[in-house]
């Protein structure tokens, strides 16, 4: 079959967003590599990874998020002990059933890529898109006047934890205690066994310095206008005082730092694709 | 109430210098807290005006975020402008303690009632559209 434009954007966007992703950690990774764009010369143990593969459903997910464990092509490598990769099988099943990864703040991408499908369709070997499956009734605790029962039309709650993942991961690659590195001046990680240079910066002085104004500026940032993006959809009607208190409190602990991402993502994916008769949008598409 | 706004621009500066060994934007950061502050104050007034006088505009509140950036990026902008923030810190140290421990008072009780006052419009505009919902 030859992909023209035209099919290219009936894929939708799971496809452009597939691409995207692709190129940034393409990039990342060659950038972390002393700028090798050869995936294949990319050193083991100090490169961003990223990767490709395809389901059997023969949709192509990309797993972009792969961290300074090494370069991996099923999936992100591990960000810290127990990190963004540690638990790639916990965090899936635990964000579908609202709960947060098991204390590390892992993720699975598998649980994105489900995402994917279920906000843009799913596809065959052939490109040919599989009819929708209808969805299960809202939780009763989302009816309210303003949103006809879905609990958000938007993906603010998936968007933050994503900026929040990035900020961490961000982080995590200037300077990580866990996996004795940091990125230099120059975009190299290095052990941090080295003390670094003029030229490269210093360890503790530019890379750590860094790394603290990242996560700390960046997450303030983001769980202030969690903040806000809660009161300001309790204030519209659009989500229940109940809602309202989950959610801030929910905001609140990703505020910590890891474990707060991986509990924001956990927290925005299962409530927004995970089955749930007591909150979220109670899909359990993906479990039929 | 500027004396007010410097001295919590203070502790905030204090506590992130504490708190994360870090002393290149600790500035930035309390700025940033403040400003947070000081838009809950604004977005009180303005929905206080809405709701009382105009409620057809009350849809406003979506954009209050990028009043907030504005008034951030202002924020910033004025404080690190001839490095202010220098001079603030230094008019803090001249502070004495009675003076230090009554702004601390008014700072919680300026920081509650701010809470308070957000809550009770936000609850007040929600009834409305309780009962005028969008259609």
């Amino acid at each position: 079959m030859i992909i023209t434009v035209t099919s290219l954007l009936d894929y939708g966007e799971f496809l452009v967003s597939a691409i995207a992703v692709a190129a940034v950690s393409y990039v990342i990774g060659a950038a972390s590599n002393g700028w090798e764009w050869n995936p294949s010369k990319w050193t083991s143990g100090h490169s961003v990874g990223f990767g490709v593969n395809t389901n059997t459903a023969g949709n192509t997910s990309v797993y972009g998020f792969g961290g300074t464990g090494g370069l991996s092509w099923t999936g992100g490598a591990a960000i810290g002990n127990g990190g963004f990769g540690g638990g790639l099988s916990s965090f899936g099943q635990a964000s579908y059933n609202q709960m947060p990864s098991g204390g590390t703040g892992s993720i699975n991408m598998r649980g994105v890529e489900r995402a994917y499908q279920h906000e843009y369709g799913v596809w065959d070997n052939s490109f040919n898109k599989i009819p929708d499956i209808v969805y299960a009734t809202p939780s009763p605790i989302m009816e309210l006047p303003n949103n006809s029962g879905n609990f958000s039309n938007d993906y603010d709650g998936v968007l933050q934890a994503a900026a929040g993942m990035g900020v961490d991961v961000a982080g995590e690659i200037v300077f990580s205690e866990v996996n004795n590195t940091w990125l230099g001046k120059d975009f190299k990680i290095r052990s941090q066994d080295i003390g670094g240079n003029g030229t490269t910066g210093g360890k503790f002085k530019f890379a750590r310095s860094l790394s603290t104004k990242i996560k700390v500026f960046g997450g303030a940032v983001i769980g202030a206008y969690g903040y806000y993006d809660n009161y300001n959809q309790y204030r519209n009607n659009e989500i229940s005082r109940t809602t309202l208190y989950i959610e801030q409190g929910s905001n609140t602990i990703g505020f910590i730092l890891v474990f707060g991402t991986g509990w924001g993502i956990g927290w925005g994916a299962g409530k927004r694709w995970g089955p749930s008769k007591w909150y979220g949008d109670n899909n359990y598409r993906w479990f039929e | 109430m500027i004396l007010l706004y410097k001295y919590m621009f203070c502790r905030v500066y204090y506590f992130y210098v504490n708190a994360f060994k870090e002393t290149d934007i600790p500035h930035y950061f309390a700025t940033a807290v403040v400003s947070v502050l000081f838009m809950t104050n604004v977005v009180f007034v303005m929905d206080s005006f809405f709701f009382f006088f105009k409620c057809e505009w009350l849809d406003f509140g979506s954009y209050y975020k990028f009043l907030a950036l504005i008034v951030l990026f202002a924020a910033l902008f004025f404080i690190q402008k001839k490095q202010r923030y220098q001079h603030i810190l230094n008019d803090h140290e001249q502070l004495s303690k009675r003076a230090r421990n009554t702004l601390l008072v008014i700072s919680v009780f300026y920081v509650l009632v701010s809470g308070f006052s957000i809550c009770w419009i936000g609850e007040e505009i929600r009834q409305f559209h309780v009962e005028n919902p969008k259609m």
